[in-house]
Parts: structure tokens; C-alpha cells; sequence
């Protein structure tokens, strides 16, 4: 039923043990999963600094990235990467649509507008996973 | 802090791979890999890589392709890459075939640094004007110094 999961993760809000509950469903439904990060776009212009911070983003998130997927890999999961630039909800339905995702899953992200979300995702559905319950 | 330009050398750089299809590419890289002493077991290594290319895209879109495994057939980190003119279907989410082919190698126990590896050269091709740079470059020499320049 659920053919391509897209997850999305925040990797400095997201710890990898909240992430178990996420590969579970993967492996019952056996879908792929594709996980996305996204990096804000990048100014026209900016400073040396917040080049430096911007660039120390990308390595934390490619990091995760695969850490994940060396995680899912001895779960033998099939697992897809991506890293966009973009703002997260424009970015998440977009990628959905693209790869033909049938499920949208993330976590209780502060600056993530789960409901902005809901709307650009149109029919297909959203799962947000909350660790506390 | 691991270096890509160190894990890689020039007799490691294919800049006009023979084979077309994944499978044989892998192949041509690995034996790159073999005949430069680095591999010790070839068999497992390939049974490594393939049991994720079996799992797993790693084809990471934008004409890159990242094939990986840690393995116990090398005791060091290792690094080889190759180009395909032609382009190989390495079934890449964007559908696009890969021309740019980093094969990667890692020991079991050094899992820290292959996910560094990894997460270093991802970010280095998500680049467009390294993956042109590495699209055009005319010798094994060049492909590193770009390495080199991009780190």
C-alpha cells in the first residue's frame, strides 16, 4: 500500500534513536524510504561566517544522512538519500509529488508548519511521529 | 578528520570506464582497487557493495553515483573513482544515469570515518561546478587536485 515513504528529518532536532519507530513501519509496510533534509537556500550574499555556518550545516545533515542509512542498511531496509535546499514545506510536498511518495512521515519539528504541510501535500497523508506519545 | 584526496590515488581514477552496465562498472572498479594491492579479498568486497546496491540507490541523482560498503576485505580507507561518458543506470531517484562513480571501501570497525567520507564527497558533488570540473578534468592529476581544492 505504501510503495515509497518520504521521512523528513531535521538533523540537529533528531536524535537517531528516534528514528526506530520510523524504520519499524518501514520494514512492516516493506516500503522504500527516502529521506529528505533540507538546507535553506542560499543568500545572495553572505558573510564569511555564515558561509562557514552554512557549510558546517551541510556536513551535521550529510552526516545523519548516513548514519541512518548505515542503520537501516543492517535492517536491510531499502533507503534512498536526498539533501535540497528550499524552505522544508515547499520542499517536502514538491519531493512528494516528484518521487511519488505514498506517505509523508517527520517528527514535531518547532519550525516546521505541520499544517502549511498538510495542505501542500493535498491527498497524500502525513504521519508525525512524537517520541513522548 | 578524514581526507577524501588521501583515501584516493591516480592509478585509483578510471577517467573512461569500459563497462556500461552497474554491476560490470563496480567490477571494473573494484579490480582497479585489487590491482593496486588495496583489496584483499575481492569476492567479499564485491558481495559487500553488491548486497546494498541490491538494497539501496546509491545513486544519489545529479549524475553521481556513491557505491559503499564497510568490509573486512581492506584494512584502510580506499577510494576509487571512475567516469562514464555514456552515463550508467545506477536506478537513481532523479532516473538519470550516473557519470561520475566513486566506489567507496571502508574497514568494519572504522564506521566513523566512512560515514565522514561519505558525507564529505556527497557534499563535494551536490556542487555543480565540482561535478564540472570533475566532467572535464583531462588526467588523474587534475581529478585530485579538484579533490584536493574542494576539501
Amino acid at each position: 500500500m505504501y510503495r515509497r515513504v518520504l521521512c523528513y528529518v531535521e538533523a540537529d532536532e533528531t536524535r537517531l534513536e528516534e528514528l526506530e519507530g520510523l524504520l519499524d513501519l518501514a520494514s512492516q509496510l516493506q516500503s522504500r524510504l527516502i529521506v529528505l533534509a533540507v538546507l535553506p537556500e542560499e543568500p545572495e550574499e553572505s558573510t564569511k561566517e555564515e558561509k562557514e555556518k552554512r557549510d558546517l550545516l551541510e556536513d551535521r545533515i550529510w552526516n545523519f544522512l548516513y548514519q541512518i542509512e548505515d542503520v537501516a542498511f543492517g535492517r536491510e531496509l531499502k533507503i534512498s538519500l536526498m539533501l535540497e535546499e528550499g524552505k522544508p514545506e515547499e520542499t517536502i510536498a514538491s519531493v512528494v509529488k516528484s518521487y511519488e511518495a505514498d506517505l509523508c512521515v517527520t517528527f514535531p519539528y518547532k519550525e516546521l508548519d505541520a499544517e502549511l504541510l498538510l495542505q501542500k501535500l493535498g491527498p497524500t497523508p502525513l504521519l508525525i511521529f512524537n517520541q513522548e506519545g | 578528520m578524514i581526507s577524501i584526496s588521501e583515501a584516493i590515488r591516480e592509478e585509483g581514477i578510471v577517467l573512461d570506464l569500459k563497462a556500461q552496465e552497474k554491476v560490470a562498472v563496480i567490477k571494473e572498479l573494484v579490480s582497479v582497487m585489487v590491482d593496486l594491492g588495496l583489496i584483499q579479498d575481492e569476492e567479499t568486497f564485491l558481495v559487500d557493495i553488491l548486497k546494498r546496491e541490491n538494497l539501496e540507490s546509491t545513486g544519489i541523482g545529479l549524475g553521481v553515483a556513491i557505491p559503499h560498503a564497510r568490509t573486512t576485505a581492506t584494512s584502510e580507507l580506499l577510494l576509487a573513482f571512475g567516469r562514464s561518458a555514456k552515463g550508467v543506470d545506477f536506478n537513481s531517484l532523479d532516473g538519470k544515469p550516473s557519470h561520475l562513480i566513486f566506489l567507496i571501501a571502508a574497514p568494519e570497525e572504522k564506521k566513523s570515518h566512512y560515514i565522514m567520507a561519505l558525507a564529505r564527497l556527497s557534499k563535494i558533488l551536490r556542487k555543480e561546478e565540482m561535478r564540472t570540473r570533475l566532467s572535464k578534468a583531462a588526467t588523474p592529476a587534475e581529478v585530485m587536485e579538484i579533490l584536493k581544492e574542494a576539501e
